[in-house]
């Protein structure tokens, strides 16, 4: 059985290093039509717009250099990420969740040994997981979707650089990977006013109220100088533009067909952020990030590549 | 195998079939039984279904009519088969049975038929009370639910840990939580007496108190089949008297007391000379039928005439432990006027006078929301679940309650329709809230919100925001005061109405204007 199951992954990991490797092909010649960055410096942030979850997906990585420049053989995988609600993926509430088998796969491709896929969700977990669509593509890509629903699962962890969250409680399936690669999903947020990359990460600990009690954007950007992500992958194909984060019906969601990669939560919330309509300064969190050295929010700064589909 | 040990063994393997589909129910976290599964498991459950009967009807409420004809037919099979009380107390005489062995008791009729008038009288003019604290299914269920439950989640969350040394997420731990823990002490209270009668006297409880138990036992008594006892055969060597746990039958007398008999067929193939026989009344082996001697009251005249009537209509029928949320204690009270009671309540005095507190809803609900009341409801309504909104809060996309309730207390919605049912409204302390008390943004209780009714509004000049409550489209769900980080009061609160109300739909405001998001646009970096 488990020399089977063995086998199968090893197939299907050398099947997807094929395709992977073709696609990379593809993109030398396609990126260089719309390519702004400069060839010269290591690229800091991708953005894709005009394609599925899945093909942008696969646009950005190779942009970055291949997937295999993040996630080497044998290492463990973690992927967080947006499953805080009971809606399906239309209402835009969660991550999407093409793009969440792609990544998955893109891991491993890659050699990953093995990929997990949790969030602490707000609404109850088992019915978030399954009306999300994540739970289903996630597990066909071969992940193992793992519960963060009790206390349980979580570590208690110092945060030397916080302001105000100096201890968290983090998922241990953060604790024990290689690589940690967060997905977030861009929307309007009631009180965060967007939730990013950044804001995703209050799905990686245990006591949210904490956050909610001890100033939300400071928590928030004192958690990042801790946590830093592998990748960020921001989802903006389906955007909630009002009503965040549950959303309240379809006529809040436009399809803005939109991707943000980077290794920088700050950048690619900047990015993000203009791309939802406001400005990366007017967003106390992401400010209070870029001034802790998370990160850069001044786009003018980073050498980006521009991709159009 | 003795030909009559074969109702014996027919019918434990039966209860006891039945018996671990009805345990499994109440103690199923993972919701493994569609709720029609469900209702129809527990489709023949007398009192549920005498309830739902008259307060909701339809074909799924007959199951107490199809069990008085069981009855009428066989006699108290319902006891023996199907009520998952009867069966506890047949484990643990099981367990128990190389203590002693059973002997007849003198029936004492009026203990049991006083009990029955004072349940019924109560149920039907003053409230459900005595009937949920007595009816043995409830009991049952209170059982399943508050002490099976904690010990099936406990051996759950240990092999998560043992598959945890081993990298595997192949179980999920489940908390369980919310529970009060008098609840636990009042349902551990209300079935060990019943657990010590059985050890000692088997189906004390059955003959003595329980109201079903008494009402089948009236009906049982003019039944088609019979325990009997062939005097002619009979050496009054008083084996079946032995294993009779109902202790009804009278060796002295060679009688069986049919009103106490629960058909367990246990004395049938007890008897080295084949005296007993299980057979429809007139039939000429037993030479001497059932007597109702003890309590003897219809005659056997009468009761062939009342089978001629029938006889047509027979044949036809077939956790709050991580609230570690620093900063000062708000100070403003809330001010819960009334408890919330479950969507499909349509109102609290409704749902009181309906719901046997069998806690099924409250094992059942996937964010732990229901829970046993306390003093919410009153004393007489102890135990019948509210929601208790420190322990979670309604999902909005779930109907799961409704659709399993037995009683018809809580009415299955329709989800559009439950979307709507205002169980109460959202109220606002301002002082409690640490937008207003710290000057930084929170927030929490309008993320959960799902109909927006707590929309954040501008607060002074630092670029706050603060939650404003439009009660109009609230529902009542409780997630804002779920999610309300501050202690000990909450700064956002539901205040149940008693009789639920449909809100009003959240405005669907016209798509926004694609702005730089738009896929064709440039990027705006």
């Amino acid at each position: 059985m488990k020399r089977r199951e063995f086998l199968k992954k090893g197939l299907s990991a050398g099947l997807f290093t094929g395709a992977f490797l073709n696609m990379g092909g593809l993109d030398k010649i396609v990126a260089g039509n719309t390519s702004s960055a400069n060839a010269n410096k290591p690229i800091d942030l991708v953005a894709v717009k005009g394609g599925a979850p899945a093909a942008m997906f696969d646009k950005a990585i190779a942009a970055m250099g291949g997937m295999q420049k993040f996630v080497k053989k044998g290492q463990k995988v973690v992927i967080k990420p947006n499953i805080g609600w009971d809606v399906p993926p239309e209402n835009g509430g969660n991550t999407n969740p093409e793009l969440v088998k792609r990544i998955v796969e893109q891991c491993f491709a890659a050699g990953a040994a093995s990929v997990m896929v949790f969030d602490n969700t707000c609404d109850a977990w088992n019915r978030c997981y399954e009306n999300s669509g994540i739970e289903k593509s996630a597990k066909q890509a071969g992940a193992k979707v793992i519960p963060g629903n009790t206390e349980n699962y979580y570590k208690e962890v110092d945060i030397p650089n916080g302001k105000r969250l100096t201890k968290a409680k983090v998922h241990e399936a953060i604790l024990g990977a290689d690589v940690f690669i967060n997905v977030p999903v861009l929307k309007h947020h009631s009180s965060a006013k967007v939730t990013i990359s950044l804001k995703n990460l209050m799905g990686a600990v245990w006591d949210r109220r904490f956050w909610h009690r001890n100033d939300l954007h400071q928590c928030i950007a004192d958690f990042a100088t801790y946590c830093k992500p592998t990748l960020n992958v921001v989802d903006a194909y389906r955007v909630m533009t009002r009503n965040g984060p549950r959303g309240v019906s379809l006529a809040d969601v436009v399809e803005m067909q939109s991707l943000i990669l980077s290794t920088d939560m700050v950048a690619a919330d900047a990015a993000a952020a203009k791309i939802f309509g406001v400005e990366p300064t007017d967003i106390p969190h992401i400010k209070m990030a870029h001034e802790l050295g998370v990160g850069n929010m001044n786009l003018g700064e980073l050498n980006i590549e521009r991709i159009k589909m | 195998m003795h030909l009559l040990s074969i109702p014996k063994w027919f019918r434990r393997f039966f209860a006891l079939c039945y018996f671990l589909l009805v345990v499994f129910v109440f103690i199923d976290f993972a919701g493994s039984l569609k709720p029609h599964t469900i209702e129809w498991i527990l489709f023949p459950q007398f009192v549920p279904s005498l309830l739902n009967f008259f307060s909701v009807g339809g074909a799924l409420s007959i199951g107490f009519i199809i069990v008085l004809l069981l009855t009428l037919v066989f006699g108290r099979v319902y006891c023996s088969f199907l009520c998952p009380l009867g069966v506890i107390q047949d484990l643990v005489s099981r367990i128990s049975k190389w203590k002693r062995r059973y002997k007849f008791t003198t029936s004492v009729p009026w203990v049991r038929y006083s009990i029955l008038v004072v349940v019924a009288a109560f149920a039907i003019g003053g409230g459900v009370f005595l009937l949920y604290i007595l009816d043995p299914y409830s009991l049952a269920g209170r059982t399943f639910s508050n002490l099976v439950r904690p010990v099936y989640f406990g051996v759950n969350n240990l092999l998560v840990k043992v598959l945890g040394v081993f990298d595997s997420y192949a179980l999920a731990h489940v908390p369980f939580k919310g529970m009060p823990w008098q609840v636990l002490l009042l349902s551990a209270l209300l079935i060990a007496p019943i657990i010590f009668m059985a050890v000692g006297k088997g189906r004390l409880y059955c003959n003595l108190i329980c109201p079903v138990g008494t009402f089948l036992g009236l009906v049982s008594k003019v039944s088609v089949f019979k325990v009997s006892i062939a005097a002619s055969t009979c050496t009054s060597c008083r084996k079946c008297e032995s294993v009779c746990k109902s202790g009804c039958i009278d060796i002295k007398s060679q009688t069986v007391d049919a009103s106490r008999c629960v058909a367990c067929f246990n004395c049938l193939d007890s008897c080295r000379f084949d005296a007993l026989s299980y057979s429809a009344i007139g039939r000429k082996s037993a030479d001497k039928p059932v007597s109702e001697k003890s309590e003897g009251v219809v005659g056997n005249t009468s009761r062939r005439e009342f089978f001629k009537a029938l006889g047509g209509f027979v044949a036809t029928s077939a956790m709050l432990s991580s609230m570690s949320a620093l900063g000062a204690p708000t100070k403003v009270k809330e001010k819960k006027e009334h408890p919330v009671a479950p969507p499909g309540a349509e109102s609290t005095n409704r749902f009181l006078d309906i719901c046997t507190a069998c806690h099924l809803c409250v094992s059942q609900c996937p964010t732990h929301v229901l829970q046993p009341s306390l003093l919410q409801y009153g004393v007489f309504g102890i135990m019948q679940p509210h929601m208790d909104y420190h322990s979670g809060f309604c999902n909005f996309e779930c109907t799961l309650c409704g659709e399993v309730c037995p009683t018809g207390a809580i009415l299955p919605l329709m989800l559009e329709s439950k979307k709507r049912t205002q169980l109460g409204v959202a109220k606002f302390i301002k002082d409690n809230c640490i937008v207003h008390t710290d000057k930084t943004d929170c927030g929490a209780c309008s993320e959960h919100c799902p109909t927006k009714a707590v929309k954040m509004v501008p607060y002074g000049e630092k670029g706050l925001v603060i939650p404003s409550v439009d009660e109009t489209i609230c529902i009542g769900c409780g997630a804002c005061e779920y999610a309300c980080p501050t202690v000990p009061f909450r700064a956002i609160y539901i205040n149940g109405n008693t009789s639920h109300l449909v809100a009003d739909l959240p405005k669907i405001q016209e798509p926004e204007e694609v702005k730089a998001g738009s896929p064709s646009d440039d990027f705006p970096f």
